[in-house]
């Protein structure tokens, strides 16, 4: 990581998710960040990741891990937005009526929204797949988590390899007696996906430092 | 041609910074986050955010781009677009999608389609990150370019001084009580009426709050660079030149942060620009006190767009109503 932030509440950061967005923002850039179960007339598009798929209790998953890593740090910032007055009073046009904007509720709000971040140097994933085809996806992904348009998350620089064990199942597993509720596949939000899982309990996992603190 | 790749850009202060984090009282201190340092761990450090300075940009390019399409005066728009325009906008209802709606403000507002923002009820989505500004300074030689990076470099906390400033209750200077009414006499004349002062308890509460005051502003000191990096995804070339044109008019005035009115913030900007497929330019966008000066690239990006924005001058002169409807919620 660039700076080592990260915006996010939970450090799973699923590197299959990471892959759909690029394979999206490749694909279907105009569909990016659009929520299929609103949009009319549009399929769900389930991204030709390269990775292998699995199964288990009916439900598939790709061979991709959670983020591994050691945060350093969790610390609490703001994010601020606030109605423009100066440019308001020469590019609003009030229609003729006295122009009041109210700021403390309603579509004007002033915001001060605080935001987790997470600290962490380096972030390692499992995968099983097409390595080339993988390098190719990442190169996109300059940032990761949540508030990426704001600075948080930057990626200084990403490296592909092999790997001599496979840890790609250290990630959700559906299981009905499971005890835990999270998403098994991107997008990770979308109802359908989130289901009964097994999260694993190993340490190297960046997540263990939310779950078990 | 799209564009995708990153800006990098060195900030010189020609003022001091003020870009405030936590206040106590009348004192106020900047802005400080933590990140991983060169030894792996946390250490704080000063930051000028980069959401600030997406926004600053999103006023300056709304700014050009009313004032390019106003040509022959101010164009004023409805409260929702300029809400939209300069504060990102807001969604509002059940939200849905509206494919074709999103592409047709992408192709209408080339700068919306860059910075992005809730229009309507959905979301359009940006193609820009903004990362913070950081000082150059020992805390972040492993995250500087090469050519940046120095031994030398000093510690940000030994870059920041603290500023005290007097706000006068001008009331109590002799040499200004003459323009003060004294509170027996009546209030001038208007209409044949004569006004009499009436004391209510707001008034009288407003007086006795004190007005001097002494405050102190925690600063970053002029001299000091500051490095950031913006990433830029899939842009086409009128939206590249919307970037640029926002660039543009910042440079009329390049301040950052905060007490701008007595003249912190200013700056000299260099910006460098890294396609992902091509070769650096070094001189993408240069900001002195001697002017503006744009790469070729910038320029033929810029005068792409201007184009765009006067063909649609014309259109828009008929059809101010078709904009506005394409923009407001259903």
């Amino acid at each position: 990581m660039l700076d080592g932030r990260i915006a996010t509440t939970d450090l799973c950061l699923p590197i299959d998710s990471m892959l759909a967005w690029a394979w999206m923002a490749k694909h279907h850039p105009d569909l990016l960040s659009h929520d299929p179960t609103r949009t009319k007339g549009v399929e769900i598009i389930d991204p030709i990741l390269p990775l292998v798929k699995r199964e288990t209790n009916g439900h598939w998953y790709w061979a991709a891990s959670f983020a591994l890593g050691e945060p350093k740090k969790e610390f609490r910032t703001h994010w601020h937005k606030r109605y423009d007055l100066q440019a308001a009073v020469e590019y609003a046009d009030f229609d003729g009526r006295r122009g009041k904007v109210d700021v403390g509720r309603g579509n004007y709000k002033n915001y001060r929204m605080p935001l987790t971040i997470f600290l962490v140097p380096e972030l390692t994933w499992y995968v099983v797949g097409d390595l080339e085809a993988i390098k190719d996806l990442v190169c996109c992904i300059t940032s990761i988590g949540k508030k990426r348009s704001q600075g948080y998350g930057k990626v200084r620089e990403w490296t592909v390899e092999a790997a001599d064990e496979d840890l790609s199942n250290l990630r959700a597993i559906p299981d009905p007696d499971g005890d835990a509720i999270y998403g098994i596949r991107p997008p990770y939000w979308l109802e359908s996906n989130v289901m009964r899982v097994v999260m694993p309990n190993d340490r190297r996992l960046a997540a263990r430092a939310v779950f078990s603190s | 041609m799209n564009y995708t790749g990153r800006l990098e850009g060195l900030l010189t202060l020609l003022a001091p910074l003020s870009h405030i984090g936590e206040s106590h009282g009348p004192d106020s201190y900047l802005d400080t986050q933590y990140i991983i340092g060169p030894d792996g761990y946390p250490v704080e450090i000063f930051c000028y955010h980069g959401n600030a300075f997406r926004g600053m940009l999103r006023d300056c390019g709304s700014k050009y781009m009313l004032d390019r399409l106003g040509k022959d005066g101010r164009v004023q728009v409805p409260l929702d677009v300029f809400y939209l325009l300069f504060s990102g906008g807001s969604i509002g209802g059940d939200q849905s999608v509206d494919i074709d709606q999103a592409r047709r403000i992408r192709q209408a507002i080339p700068l919306l389609s860059v910075l992005g923002g809730g229009v309507g009820n959905q979301i359009l989505p940006g193609k820009v990150n903004f990362g913070d500004a950081f000082p150059l300074c020992a805390e972040v030689q492993h995250m500087l370019p090469e050519h940046l990076r120095s031994e030398k470099h000093i510690s940000w906390r030994q870059m920041t001084s603290e500023r005290s400033f007097s706000r006068k209750d001008d009331a109590k200077d002799d040499n200004l009580r003459t323009y003060l009414q004294p509170e027996d006499r009546p209030l001038l004349e208007a209409g044949g009426q004569m006004a009499l002062p009436l004391e209510t308890e707001k008034v009288a509460k407003k007086k006795d709050a004190p007005q001097q005051m002494r405050y102190t502003i925690e600063v970053l000191n002029a001299g000091a660079k500051l490095w950031m990096r913006i990433d830029v995804r899939d842009l086409t070339e009128v939206e590249f030149g919307a970037l640029v044109s926002a660039f543009d008019e910042w440079s009329k005035a390049p301040y950052i942060g905060g007490q701008n009115r007595i003249g912190f913030g200013r700056v000299a900007a260099e910006f460098s620009w890294h396609d992902v497929r091509g070769p650096e330019e070094r001189d993408f966008l240069q900001i002195s006190d001697k002017g503006r000066y744009l790469s070729e690239t910038a320029q033929n990006a810029k005068k792409l767009y201007d184009e765009f924005l006067n063909q649609y001058t014309e259109y828009l002169t008929e059809k101010r109503d078709g904009l506005v409807k394409l923009l407001e919620a259903n």
